[in-house]
């Protein structure tokens, strides 16, 4: 515009002066400040109040998970999981004669969240275990918090193992034996060269190098490897790469809303008929019935648990389960939710209390639980459960196809360099790099 | 040869996939100084039109067709109760736009779950020596133009266009002439929404669609419109050029990771360069 100084354009134009902007904007930022904090510390909390943790009345159990916000993706199953564990516990009258109460903080897909909440959570005296985190990054910001406070700590979701802490206990299948069963057989139906596609974060980076671990085990080649950002949805540049390096297989690590993207363009560039494509981590978010069947069909997954299979243990499960979640699928996260409360109630049980040190020999004992995917031990020196593990592709029908399984291996430990028997002191987490 | 044509065909897209995800902001900042935090969100709604009518087996043209009058209606909506209060009052807009955001995003769960399926994929792909890509991303990047040249000729050659320029650069004399300030602005927002919907119809088939699809979005399109500066979109349209260009290059040479850093690094030496932005000194009308 011609005629009126360049700083009083936008005024004239909008009604704002610089100073008036600038003092509406300490005012916000200065509510958020204080309300930040405050709303989320508050948000998402069930009953706070209740019984005192006494001799009778029911005890509390802290949860902390995203059940809203981008990460609610993985959150969703995992609280329907809990409701339906704490349900089932307390059908049967609940533990040692007291009900559970759940204290289930939302941290609402953002780890400060997390960190305010398991502060919360170990604050109060009445909660006797927490079970939650969800995101590798989550479980990472909160196991110090458990660890400072001494108290017991649950992580029920798939990750790329090595987490050897006394406090903590870890339900999740894990690289030693999940991608020991993939990697072999991705080799035998598509070739040597593999090329990783991971999520930048923890669990992308620790799992890429159990990948190169896996793959020269079985003398292949990792011909590729590429970490991308956990907002990034257009992969043309990850494209050209591929198609640079001919892999046999692409291996999928990608996590969240904004990876699947891949999938579409990996499938609309063509290259599904030239290269296969294999994934830790496809069915945690329910891909399969996100993806259409073009996309996403002969995809290749390794888990503990499919709703598709047909084991008594699995059937029985998925009939209690639809009669409380009628039409929710029942995917591995599920699995590991249940396997979370089921060893910690078994353990409770056996050791006649709810205190920390004998509930935590209870669970070094030998423990053996029914589970969805069959009856399972928990590794007494790792604090690790020893898996079944089931090989699948996604089928045509959004559903997935079980080619083989596989039943635990409890020759050995989960996992090498943890005895938290021998050395109950370590609280850390082991990798391939260290 | 072949690289070239590789280079040109893939940077083709992220430039227009940029510009066609910053043309409904570029309307609604960049014309009328509105902030519009559940830009994204507009997006993902329109992105949800093509799931609902992939659903009921419709053709997805007819998805693209719908969704912006479907985004539209839902931006006309809330300017009327919402925004028409908000206009000039920056911080407030910001406010009442991200609320809106979080509770789009949480109607968006309760109405389809985290894990929405129904999308069909567009098949067809092409090849260009030894790499293939896929037809329907250089549909992307046509009609990404043409939707640019049309908003364009909307702006300089309708009457409509002449009037809502008024309407927010000069107001009082605009109202002074007779012209409908508050009607004018409506137009301009449910354009910017229209804009927004066409978006994420387009881009449908190619990302996930969920309902937290459109916070990756935001602060990208966010920069360009802003390193656009005040010729809403003539600055938008070089602002994708630059960032777009920049951010293709970044991940070919290194990595999307260092990409990212990179594009950041060029608005930083933009701003302070050009700090009203790149069409600041431009003789151009919009």
């Amino acid at each position: 515009m011609k005629g009126i100084p360049d700083d009083q354009q936008s005024s004239q134009a909008t009604g704002i002066t610089r100073r008036g902007f600038l003092g509406r904007a300490v005012v916000v930022a200065g509510g958020l400040t204080v309300g930040g904090p405050l709303l989320a510390a508050c948000g998402g909390d069930a009953a706070p109040g209740g019984a005192a943790g006494g001799g009778s009345g029911p005890v509390k159990v802290g949860s902390l998970l995203d059940g809203t916000g981008p990460l609610s993706l993985y959150g969703e199953p995992m609280v329907k999981a809990q409701t339906f564990m704490i349900e089932e516990i307390n059908a049967k009258g609940g533990l040692l004669g007291r009900q559970l109460e759940l204290r289930y903080i939302d941290s609402k897909s953002q780890i400060p969240n997390y960190v305010a909440g398991a502060r919360e959570l170990v604050g109060d005296k009445d909660v006797v275990v927490t079970h939650g985190g969800i995101t590798s990054a989550s479980r990472e910001a909160i196991r110090p918090v458990f660890d400072q406070a001494e108290k017991l700590y649950f992580y029920n979701q798939l990750y790329e193992g090595g987490v050897c802490d006394k406090w903590v206990f870890c339900t999740g299948v894990v690289p030693q034996q999940q991608m020991k069963q993939l990697i072999p057989y991705i080799a035998e139906v598509a070739g040597k060269r593999v090329y990783t596609m991971a999520a930048d974060y923890n669990y992308g980076q620790i799992s890429a190098q159990w990948v190169r671990k896996f793959v020269g085990d079985i003398g292949g080649e990792v011909v590729g490897e590429e970490f991308i950002p956990l907002d990034q949805s257009n992969f043309n540049s990850s494209l050209a790469r591929i198609q640079a390096a001919k892999p046999d297989v692409v291996l999928s690590l990608l996590v969240g809303g904004a990876h699947l993207g891949f999938y579409n363009q990996f499938a609309q560039a063509g290259l599904k008929d030239q290269i296969a494509l294999a994934s830790t981590v496809v069915g945690l978010g329910n891909e399969q019935q996100v993806l259409s069947p073009e996309v996403g069909e002969g995809l290749i997954v390794a888990m503990p648990y499919f709703q598709e299979l047909e084991t008594p243990a699995s059937k029985a499960f998925a009939q209690a389960w639809q009669k409380r979640w009628p039409g929710a699928y029942i995917n591995d996260e599920v699995n590991s939710v249940v396997l979370g409360y089921r060893f910690w109630a078994a353990a409770v049980e056996k050791a006649g209390t709810f205190d920390r040190d004998p509930v935590i020999a209870a669970l070094e004992s030998g423990l053996t639980i029914d589970a969805p995917e069959g009856e399972v031990l928990m590794d007494p020196v790792t604090h690790h459960v020893h898996h079944a593990v089931s090989l699948a592709k996604i089928n045509r029908n959004k559903g997935f196809d079980i080619i083989k399984s596989f039943p635990p291996d409890t020759s050995g430990p989960v996992f090498d360099r943890c005895d938290l028997i021998k050395n109950p002191d370590m609280h850390t987490q082991i990798t391939e790099a260290t | 040869m072949d690289a070239l044509v590789n280079v040109a065909i893939s940077s083709s897209f992220y430039i227009a996939l940029l510009l066609l995800l910053a043309l409904g902001l570029a309307v609604m900042y960049g014309l009328m100084r509105v902030i519009n935090f559940a830009h994204g969100e507009f997006i993902a709604v329109g992105a949800f039109v093509v799931l609902v009518m992939q659903r009921a087996d419709l053709p997805l043209w007819a998805g693209i067709v719908v969704a912006p009058f479907v985004v539209a209606l839902m931006g006309l909506v809330l300017e009327r109760l919402l925004i028409r209060h908000l206009y000039g009052r920056l911080v407030e807009t910001i406010l009442v736009t991200f609320g809106l955001s979080i509770i789009i995003q949480q109607l968006l769960v309760n109405a389809f779950g985290t894990s929405p399926s129904g999308m069909k994929a567009v098949k067809g792909s092409f090849s260009v020596g030894d790499f293939r890509f896929s037809v329907y991303q250089q549909i992307i990047v046509v009609l990404a133009v043409l939707a640019v040249i049309a908003t364009y000729l909307v702006f300089t050659r309708t009457l409509y266009g002449l009037r809502s320029r008024a309407a927010v650069q000069a107001p009082d004399a605009a109202a002074a002439s007779g012209i409908d300030v508050s009607r004018s602005n409506m137009r301009t927002f449910v354009l910017g929404s229209a804009l927004a919907g066409f978006a994420g119809a387009l881009i449908a088939p190619i990302v996930g669609v969920q309902p937290f699809m459109g916070q990756g979005f935001l602060a990208r399109v966010f920069t360009t419109v802003i390193v656009g500066g005040p010729a809403a979109l003539s600055g938008t349209t070089a602002a994708s050029g630059l960032l777009g260009g920049t951010q293709y290059a970044g991940e070919a040479v290194v990595s999307p990771f260092v990409a990212q850093a990179i594009v950041m690094l060029v608005v930083i030496v933009v701003v302070r360069w050009r700090p009203r932005g790149l069409s600041a000194a431009w003789r151009v009308s919009v």
